[in-house]
């Protein structure tokens, strides 16, 4: 099922185009990741489907229309930019004020203050937590109810490392549970890590959209250096598989099909007489993929 | 039916223990008898003659001095409290939170109207029963059939004092969010914008010659419950002389034209904007 279908959203503030014909769909089931650098639309697109943000054109629908949209929301758990809380009321209290909102039936909420580790704190008002408990509460409240679809941006902002490791590993619960997750964020190892599905957006648009493994190309690095890199070269040159070669001094970074083996290399470049003394696999990390798309959609 | 229920419960949760809600409530309970108890104490103090000693605490006029002293606090506090109600959401922005959970944004602005319908009534509900106390405690027991004379459209008209100067102050609340440029501008718009515009359109601010004047938004609101001018004059032997006000009914439907106008507007935007 299509759980959420944009086509053509667009949003200006002023002279700037946040988002520009933005179009995207997000299949039930799938973790999709929205990356891009700061500035390139993640949260103005987030803030449109959650209704916070008006649209200059362009439509979104969720669950194929099945509800209308304040009712669709009921049913999506999430947190945009930072999590937004009554400061006075402590985490029942607000809590509570969110389940009544959904029209949820009276609930404890010690499973999912217990989840995000906040049992100890939750009769302490809002005002008195942690920026990191603050985004534990936020949490909390998008698990109330069990919603099929979650959103998340930027989840790990602003959080000590154990708990960006907490947050991953409840992201990726959801996911086996076959719930529906879409994320924003700037990081691209965080997408890698958690998403099946990435769409990169550059300055508004989508400048790609597709499966992980479909974005990341199946293609790896290798490094090699010897003592005679040119005559190295020629020979990596014949060697089927290899796509492209580039040179940075003494380093040769041969861009290669995945089912080339770096034994391979060595053993054409012993046969002729060099002897290596580098030789290292890489696989393309996200990072490298997305400049070489921002690249591509910037050179005409 | 079970909606509205819902919105009342759910801001009646968000703002019981809300400081400024508490406090501004407070201080109405509490002032409200004070105003007529200290207008009482100058009266004394200033050893001025009734003709009818204490009449500001009988039937039938205990119900106008009582809600001119009200209109003064739907003045200060209540009105002030319509615009804390509205900016505290967008300050914390809980107004995205609302509306991202599941609220619409029409939800969201009728529960914020119910809410304060809700506080009109219980306001009026108190000015009642604060009237009817000190009217039975002073009116001689052969005068209580004076209980409802000259009473009119008192309770409506309360009510919509309260209502509207709560609408006002939702509807600058709405419009600018920030609280402390809010509160400014209500304050600063309620003391002295209204006149400084009623001067600058009709160079009338005593409002003699022109009529129109009077149906400015707020002088309309505190005509709904005036200062029982002409009781006070015959009671004080002062010859009476002209007080420019609208008449109940011209207050009723003036109030009643503004409050549409700011809900609808105020609605108008709210449904449109980015929050």
């Amino acid at each position: 099922m299509e759980v959420l279908h944009i086509e053509g959203l667009t949003k200006q503030y002023g002279r700037i185009k946040a988002i520009d014909s933005l179009t995207l769909t997000v299949q039930s089931g799938q973790v999709m990741g929205l990356l891009g650098p700061n500035g390139s639309g993640k949260t103005t697109t987030l803030g449109i489907i959650l209704d916070i943000l008006k649209a200059d054109a362009g439509t979104y629908v969720w669950f194929e229309g099945k509800y209308a949209p304040a009712e669709a929301r009921k049913r999506i758990g999430s947190i945009l930019e930072r999590p937004y809380f009554y400061p006075h009321l402590n985490a029942d209290e607000n809590l509570d004020i969110v389940r009544r909102i959904k029209d949820l039936p009276p609930m404890s909420f010690d499973e999912v203050l217990d989840t995000v580790g906040l049992l100890k704190r939750r009769h302490s008002p809002y005002r008195t937590y942690s920026l990191g408990m603050k985004q534990r509460l936020a949490v909390a409240s998008t698990l109330l109810g069990d919603p099929e679809v979650l959103i998340f941006d930027e989840p790990t902002n602003g959080l000590d490392p154990e708990g960006i490791i907490e947050m991953r590993e409840i992201i990726l619960k959801l996911r086996n549970r076959g719930k529906t997750v879409f994320l924003a964020s700037h990081i691209l190892d965080e997408v890698e890590k958690i998403c099946t599905h990435v769409t990169v957006l550059q300055r508004g648009k989508v400048i790609a959209s597709g499966p992980l493994g479909h974005i990341i190309t199946n293609n790896k690095f290798v490094i090699v250096s010897a003592a005679q890199p040119d005559l190295l070269q020629q020979l990596l040159q014949e060697i089927e598989g290899v796509l492209h070669i580039t040179r940075e001094g003494q380093k040769l970074i041969v861009e290669a099909r995945k089912d080339l083996r770096p034994e391979e290399i060595n053993r054409i470049a012993a046969q002729n007489g060099i002897w290596l003394s580098h030789l290292e696999e890489r696989r393309m990390s996200l990072e490298e993929e997305f400049l070489k798309l921002v690249k591509a959609q910037n050179t005409p | 039916m079970r909606t509205i229920g819902k919105y009342l419960y759910l801001e009646w949760l968000k703002f019981r223990r809300f400081r400024p809600f508490v406090v501004l409530t407070i201080a109405y309970v509490v002032l409200l008898p004070s105003l007529l108890f200290s207008f009482h104490s100058m009266i004394q103090f200033a050893k001025l003659r009734f003709r009818t000693p204490e009449a500001y605490f009988k039937f039938p006029h205990v119900w106008e001095y009582l809600a001119y002293g009200g209109s003064w606090l739907a003045f200060f506090l209540l009105g002030y409290l319509g615009v804390a109600l509205v900016t505290y959401e967008f300050q914390h922005r809980t107004v995205r939170q609302n509306i991202m959970v599941g609220f619409s944004r029409r939800d969201f602005y009728t529960s914020k109207l119910a809410f304060i319908t809700g506080y009109a009534l219980f306001a009026t509900a108190y000015f009642l029963l604060l009237g009817f106390v000190l009217g039975m405690i002073y009116t001689g027991p052969n005068e209580y059939h004076s209980l409802f004379q000259e009473m009119e459209s008192m309770p409506f008209r309360y009510f919509l004092m309260i209502f509207s100067y709560m609408v006002f102050g939702m509807f600058i609340g709405f419009t600018f969010r920030k609280s402390a440029l809010s509160v400014l501008i209500y304050f600063s718009y309620v003391f002295f914008i209204e006149k400084i515009l009623r001067w600058v359109v009709h160079r009338d601010i005593l409002y003699i010659e022109e009529k129109y004047n009077l149906y400015y938004p707020i002088n309309a609101m505190s005509d709904l419950t005036p200062l029982p001018f002409e009781h006070l004059m015959r009671e004080m032997s002062v010859p009476f002389t002209q007080y420019h006000a609208l008449s109940p009914t011209q207050a009723i439907v003036t109030s009643l034209l503004w409050a549409a106008i700011f809900i609808g507007v105020g609605y108008y935007r709210f449904v449109r904007s980015d929050l």
